[in-house]
């Protein structure tokens, strides 16, 4: 998708993660590459040879990156303020990590005084026929949300996720999230959004959080 | 990949990521090449994990990311012209990760997959009893940085994901299914990284307007860190095999 923040062939994006700043291309690249060859791998019509081929090309970049293996592994997290970019507070995050090749074809952004996401899912997220996978569409719920948190200053982890799926959310047809924090009580924060398509809604989600304190991201 | 394994035997190695045993796929777009299809996508599982927990320089990284290209652009040079089915034949055959191999939750083989084993087992009360024949819907990973949300502790995201699948499997257990409608999940405590999980799911009921209720669990060393109830829409298999005919 043209323009996505963290699909192929999105604009740069500068950042403040010291494993990244300053090689944000290059990595950018690699996890780019590594999103193209995880859709292509799940729809391809490569005989044996060709396959196994190619799978010993991957084993030996694996190997490549693995000689300059860390320990510890670098910081999920961007130490980024709450008025950071969403994608800068979680660069390697699975669900919508810019740098990490797992992470789902998602662009958050905040629009006060909303968290908006914004995807088209495609055949690799399939759930039920045609449709985008109950799974995804949790996992996107849970991280939409997080990101109306930290952007209103009250971040934590998850402890109740409550996601009603009203109607199917269809493959190849844009996506719009949108969480909103409903209320703060002392360390309980409420925290509610959906999914639209084509302008009507097809799931709604509420979720309970516990602000632990701060308002930062933990340092990169 | 290891020695071949039957799909329901629990000790079994982890048959959903690397070194795991041959497990036989009848869908028509696997069937006859299990193995190569099988290394391909562990290889990109390794270089998913190595992308995200190794710190090359900027000119290896480069490296790196021009070799993965250019294995994409060889393998978009292979698209099939039409999709794959997303199911083999009915009803599936083996086990739950058999049906759909290229699920986004527990497919074989598809990279994105999570590590997550499932297999099923009798149902137990407390003090160890089986309950009526019941089975138990069970489903077990280990997740390492890839799957990192709060600091050292397994994403929310991902947690949810996997209860998804495991409440589905636990409705497969007694003959129904269909789409989510409903989960709930509560995280009681953290979930680590690296420290084996057992998400476990049971069919609760068959409720009104064909609506099925399930609950699930999620253990490490043997404590409950999060508890999750579903509830999902009834369609006869052949229901969504027409679905999937149309929107396929």
């Amino acid at each position: 998708m043209s323009g996505h923040l963290n699909q192929p062939d999105g604009p740069f994006h500068p950042s403040g993660h010291p494993a990244v700043a300053g090689r944000e291309r290059e990595f950018r690249a690699l996890a780019d590459a590594g999103r193209r060859v995880v859709e292509l791998t799940v729809s391809h019509l490569a005989d044996a040879a060709t396959t196994d081929l190619l799978a010993a090309e991957l084993e030996a970049v694996a190997e490549l990156l693995e000689a300059h293996a860390v320990e510890p592994v670098h910081s999920r997290y961007g130490g980024a303020g709450t008025d950071a970019h969403p994608h800068d507070i979680f660069p390697f995050d699975p669900v919508l990590g810019i740098y990490h090749p797992l992470a789902l074809p998602v662009e958050m952004s905040w629009e006060p005084p909303l968290a908006v996401g914004r995807a088209t899912f495609t055949r690799p997220y399939q759930g039920p026929p045609g449709c985008v996978h109950g799974a995804i569409i949790a996992g996107v719920f849970d991280q939409v949300c997080n990101v109306a948190n930290f952007r209103n200053g009250v971040p934590g982890p998850t402890r109740t996720l409550d996601v009603r799926y009203e109607r199917p959310t269809l493959l190849d047809v844009p996506t719009r999230w949108e969480a909103w924090v409903e209320s703060v009580e002392g360390r309980e924060v409420t925290t509610r959004a959906h999914v639209l398509q084509d302008g009507a809604v097809t799931c709604r989600c509420v979720g309970s959080f516990v602000h632990l304190g701060g308002g930062a991201t933990p340092d990169a | 990949m290891g020695e071949d394994a039957t799909p329901d035997a629990p000790e079994a190695p982890h048959w959903n990521q690397q070194g795991g045993p041959f497990l036989a796929i009848a869908h028509p777009a696997v069937a006859g090449r299990e193995r190569e299809l099988r290394r391909l996508a562990d290889a990109v599982r390794r270089v998913v994990h190595a992308t995200v927990a190794t710190a090359p320089s900027a000119e290896v990284t480069a490296e790196a990311a021009a070799r993965l290209a250019a294995i994409a652009d060889t393998l978009a040079l292979l698209r099939p012209e039409e999709p794959f089915p997303p199911y083999g034949p009915t009803p599936p055959t083996g086990g739950p990760h058999t049906g759909s191999p290229y699920d986004v939750v527990h497919g074989m083989y598809n990279p994105l997959a999570l590590p997550l084993r499932m297999h099923d087992e009798p149902l137990r009360m407390r003090d160890d009893e089986e309950v009526d024949g019941r089975r138990l819907a069970v489903g077990e990973a280990v997740f390492g940085t890839p799957y990192e949300g709060p600091p050292g502790l397994v994403h929310g995201a991902v947690i949810a994901g996997c209860f998804d699948m495991v409440l589905s499997g636990a409705n497969r257990l007694v003959g129904l299914g269909g789409p989510t409608l409903r989960i709930a999940a509560r995280y009681r405590r953290p979930t680590r990284l690296h420290v084996p999980c057992r998400f476990e799911g049971w069919f609760v009921a068959h409720a009104d307007r064909g609506r099925l209720h399930t609950e699930g669990r999620l253990l490490q060393e043997g404590e409950t860190t999060v508890v999750v109830e579903g509830t999902f829409r009834d369609l006869p298999r052949e229901v969504i095999d027409r679905l999937a005919r149309g929107r396929s």
